[in-house]
């Protein structure tokens, strides 16, 4: 009977890792971002611009397209909503301090269009307080907590800097290593709870931020 | 006793090898090796992109871009099962508590992915096809069945520990000693040398075989739904139904090498109890049907933590 419980025992500590670890990508999102500067050399907002892959494209746009292209009204509206959902997810971005998380704003200007068959989407997502880029250890990530959709910066150019100072920045893209201690404890996570260290978080690049 | 502490210990560690696997596997916990869960990644991503390519090669050159949709989509199953989904913890379980037969257990991972493709194909035949369903609500379907097919998976397990159940408890009613300890030579219990090697060619139930079937693969693959929605709109639904067929023979590739490596851990159990002493063989069916009960157990609690997940996850903020 003691073995039977150990059987039993081992199965139910997989059985509590499976939900978790059950979830994989359906949609790919190619990410696009640009680090934004005030005038004194401060990191105020990151702007976003994602890229759908064309199945989730086709997806969203048949709907609001009853022929031929949608209209831009249309698209508009799309973005909007998908905003509005997008905002008690932090649009999916974590911007972090020395690897602490820091406040991010609500987005207010977006825009949209279609490039070719993928549908993207692009906005600004204002820190809530400036953050200094030579001595933050600025640093932040993308990604869905679900892992659902799977989000990933170009290979060409990934990230740009919008109002740095000249030539004294730079980014590196650090992608995710995940140790085995790390991804058993965020599979053992209750599905419904999102903590710091959900699978979609473990699969996600680090895009590091350094100014001289 | 040593020899039934060796066998439990030799079922108890088959599973756990078992339980190694699922945790290694790519795409889902992974953590063992990194670099194959970039591999698997980047090699889904890369194949998930060009199959938009390929569906709309159909559409704009004809019957003959067919055949790489195929190999994509294959691939693409494939790679994408490569992943602990839980229909794969369901089907090993039940292989490894319940059948013996290699055949069988390879043809339980290719039904199971068969009838998901196929239910994938029938949401959006029906939804979308005979009843002109926005595409949102046609993928919104998949998520209700979903909590179906939990549900289901649940009440397998239960069906499954009330079955073994049943078998032990008659066991301990005919034979009164068995609760009296286990220590004395067991010369009596009427059960013949050998029974490993019938629980070797026996196989399980046909209605087991297809409850895991329906539990599993009425679930249909998300990401064959959005294949056949973008082959709809790009007006090449034949094509799209053949691409998902083609994802569903990938899936059982995939599922077939885990059922596969299920149903040897078991043979190799079975063997090593054969090889046991005479006055052994009756716990070696003990054993075997306490595996089984476990092994429900293990399913119907997976059942109810996925149903309890599905039901308290909000839903997807894109989708």
């Amino acid at each position: 009977m003691r073995r039977l419980s150990a059987v039993l025992v081992l199965g139910l500590m997989m059985v509590l890792m499976v939900p978790k670890a059950m979830a994989h990508p359906h949609a790919w999102v190619d990410v696009k971002s640009t680090v934004v500067f005030d005038d004194s050399g401060n990191v105020i907002a990151l702007d976003l611009d994602w890229l759908f892959d064309a199945f989730y494209t086709v997806f969203v746009l048949e709907d609001i397209t009853a022929a031929g292209d949608p209209p831009q009204q249309a698209l508009l509206d799309l973005a909007a909503q998908n905003l509005k959902n997008l905002h008690e997810y932090n649009y999916f971005l974590e911007v972090l301090t020395h690897g602490a998380r820091w406040d991010t704003g609500a987005v207010d200007t977006y825009e949209t269009n279609l490039v070719g068959d993928r549908l993207r989407m692009a906005f600004r997502v204002p820190l809530a307080a400036p953050l200094n880029a030579k001595t933050d250890a600025v640093s932040f990530k993308i990604y869905d907590p679900t892992y659902y959709i799977e989000m990933v910066h170009v290979e060409e150019n990934p990230v740009a800097f919008d109002g740095a100072p000249l030539g004294a920045c730079s980014a590196v893209v650090v992608e995710p290593s995940p140790d085995e201690e790390a991804v058993t404890f965020a599979a053992m996570l209750d599905q419904s709870q999102t903590g710091p260290n959900d699978l979609g978080r473990l699969f996600a690049q680090t895009v590091q931020v350094r100014c001289q | 006793m040593m020899e039934t502490r060796k066998l439990t210990l030799i079922i108890v560690a088959t599973v756990a090898v078992l339980l190694g696997v699922f945790a290694a596997l790519p795409g889902g916990i992974g953590g063992g090796w990194p670099w194959l869960v970039h591999i698997v990644a980047d090699t889904q991503r890369a194949l998930h992109a060009e199959l938009a390519t390929a569906v709309k090669a159909v559409r704009d050159s004809g019957p003959a871009a067919q055949l790489w949709l195929i190999g994509l989509s294959f691939l693409y199953g494939v790679f994408h099962a490569a992943g602990p989904g839980h229909g794969k913890v369901v089907i090993s379980t039940y292989l490894l508590t319940h059948e013996s037969q290699l055949k069988r257990g390879i043809g339980l991972a290719f039904a199971s992915s068969f009838v998901q493709g196929l239910t994938a194909l029938a949401i959006v035949w029906i939804a979308v096809g005979l009843l002109g369903w926005a595409f949102r609500d046609a993928r919104g379907v998949v998520d209700d069945i979903e909590v179906a097919s939990f549900a289901l998976v649940g009440l397998l397990g239960f069906a499954l520990m009330v079955a073994a159940g049943r078998r032990l408890f008659s066991r301990w009613r005919t034979s009164g000693h068995a609760h009296s300890g286990d220590s004395h030579a067991c010369g009596t219990c009427g059960h013949s040398h050998g029974i490993a090697q019938q629980d070797l060619d026996k196989s399980s139930s046909w209605a087991g075989m297809a409850a895991v079937v329906l539990a599993v693969g009425i679930r249909p693959c998300s990401g064959g739904v959005l294949v056949l929605l973008f082959a709809h709109v790009a007006g090449v639904p034949i094509s799209g139904a053949i691409a998902v067929m083609a994802m569903s023979l990938g899936t059982a590739a995939t599922v077939s090498t885990l059922a596969a490596l299920a149903v040897h851990a078991r043979r190799t159990s079975l063997r090593l109890a054969d090889a046991l002493p005479e006055d052994r063989a009756g716990r070696v069916s003990t054993a075997l049907d306490a595996v089984a009960f476990a092994g429900g157990g293990l399913v119907l609690a997976l059942g109810i933590s996925l149903v309890g997940a599905a039901l308290q996850a909000p839903a997807h903020p894109l989708f």
